[in-house]
């Protein structure tokens, strides 16, 4: 997933070949950010929402990130203002009826059960943990990604880990 | 170290965020402490969990079929359920629908411009045309740097004094009467000529902005920088919106958050929401126009009219 100075200046000028290459290099990746946030129905119209937003801003990357941490900023950005709206003009839920206890232990799926512990907490907090346990991203990415200090990001990960634990006892998960 | 500090880091422990020192100080203290022991056994659990989650296959919508909805006329915003696009707002909740709809409603009656640089039509080549001067230093390799209202924008959100005076500090704002603002600028400032009903000056004040590219005799820069104004209008029910007024060769960026182009008659508008409203950027007769916390149509509309 790298894309060369030259290939993102090409595309600032509009060669489509050059945009192209960077949709097809971060696409996957901004669809599982997007995907994590905003769920399954929504993520490919919000993923694309986001990549038009990436392409549109181009010549405002100014090279304090790496590229790739921009584009998946401007993409959680875009994310998270989707589920504020939804928040805001609610009118279907962001994942489908939540399982129970018993639902959980019948399925047994280690990723079901992990995924549905995550739908129960905050979505913030969910994000920054998957960044850090999904994508194995140090602190300091995971600051710039989100946008926040990156000595907050610690404390977060303290209460998604302690709120993801109280789920998972929940939901019937044994450690 | 006492088991609270120890229990603030355990995830930067965990993690190997820590300075050696400060690990070791952790360290000592999980030794002899049974219930950060826990703490950090769950942590490993939920790790070994993670790396036998399984994400589900996702397809990539081909390049073709993106560049078919990039190329369309959509709007960014997703539409929400409301009925009218410029009654006043009597909460919070009707705030956001009303910056939501307001945008879907410049997007349903002008022509929405992806600001991406594809290979131009002709009727785009003829809006970059229009634009030339806005542009030319990016085409020649030479992008001014915009100046960025990202946070003015989300500080508003907040607190629109503190976010006045913040982006007056960072700008060497000085306070002045609107009469010595006009002097300054050489023609009356927007707020002098115009404002929605009921809006009221309250404050004005002159700011040196950077990055002034204009060809001479295009703006009235002086020898220490562009003399720009920033105006805080106010409305009866005690709410504001901000005014900057600035060399038309000052690009701006809203920075991360989301933006349309949308065209209003020959103008081209970026227009992004903020909680207090609308934030709007465009190029007027004399200046290039930015207002943040606009609350409805109506009052863009008496702003553009009037530049």
């Amino acid at each position: 997933m790298f894309v060369s100075e030259v290939v993102i200046e090409r595309a600032i000028h509009g060669e489509s070949e050059a945009q192209r290459e960077i949709y097809e290099s971060f696409y996957p990746r901004v669809y599982r950010l997007v995907r994590r946030i905003v769920g399954e129905s929504d993520a490919d119209d919000v993923s694309q929402d986001a990549f038009m937003q990436v392409l549109s801003k181009l010549d405002s990357y100014g090279g304090k990130s790496a590229f790739a941490t921009w584009v998946h900023r401007v993409a959680v950005n875009q994310a998270l203002q989707h589920v504020r709206s939804r928040s805001r003009h609610p009118t279907e839920p962001l994942y489908e009826d939540s399982m129970t206890g018993q639902d959980a232990r019948r399925q047994a799926g280690l990723s079901e059960l992990l995924d549905e512990a995550l739908r129960r907490i905050d979505v913030e907090l969910r994000m920054i943990f998957q960044l850090k346990e999904l994508d194995g991203l140090a602190y300091a990415e995971i600051a710039q990604t989100v946008g926040i200090p990156e000595g907050t990001v610690g404390s977060r990960l303290n209460r998604a880990r302690r709120e993801l634990q109280l789920q998972l006892v929940d939901l019937g998960w044994e450690p | 170290m006492e088991c609270q500090e120890a229990t603030e880091q355990l995830s930067a422990y965990f993690d190997d965020e820590l300075t050696s020192e400060m690990a070791d100080r952790v360290r000592q203290h999980v030794a002899s402490c049974q219930s950060c022991q826990a703490e950090l056994q769950s942590f490993a659990g939920i790790r070994k969990l993670s790396t036998q989650y399984r994400e589900p296959a996702s397809e990539v919508p081909s390049w073709e079929t993106f560049a078919a909805r990039m190329n369309s006329v959509q709007p960014l915003v997703q539409p929400a359920p409301v009925q009218t696009a410029s009654v006043p707002m009597s909460n919070g909740r009707s705030k956001w629908k009303d910056a939501a709809t307001i945008v879907i409603a410049l997007a349903a009656s002008v022509l929405i411009l992806w600001s991406v640089r594809r290979p131009q039509s002709s009727d785009e080549h003829a809006i970059a045309q229009q634009h030339s001067h806005s542009h030319a230093g990016a085409m020649a390799g030479m992008a001014p740097t915009p100046i960025d209202f990202q946070d003015v924008v989300l500080d508003f959100n907040q607190d629109s004094n503190m976010a006045v005076n913040s982006f007056a500090s960072k700008y060497d704002g000085t306070e002045v009467s609107i009469d010595e603002a006009a002097k300054d600028l050489g023609y009356q400032p927007q707020a002098r000529k115009s404002l929605p009903a009921g809006v009221q000056l309250v404050s004005t004040r002159l700011l040196k902005l950077p990055e002034c590219n204009c060809a001479e005799g295009e703006c009235l820069c002086g020898p220490d920088g562009c003399n720009c104004v920033a105006c805080v209008c106010e409305r009866p029910d005690g709410s504001t919106f901000m005014l900057v007024e600035k060399c038309k060769s000052q690009m701006v960026s809203f920075g991360d958050l989301p933006v349309q182009l949308v065209r209003r008659g020959d103008r081209e508008l970026q227009v992004t929401q903020g909680e207090k409203g609308l934030a709007v950027s465009w190029e007027g007769t004399h200046a290039r126009m930015t207002a943040i916390g606009l609350r409805d149509e109506s009052e863009l509309g008496v702003l553009l009219a009037a530049n």
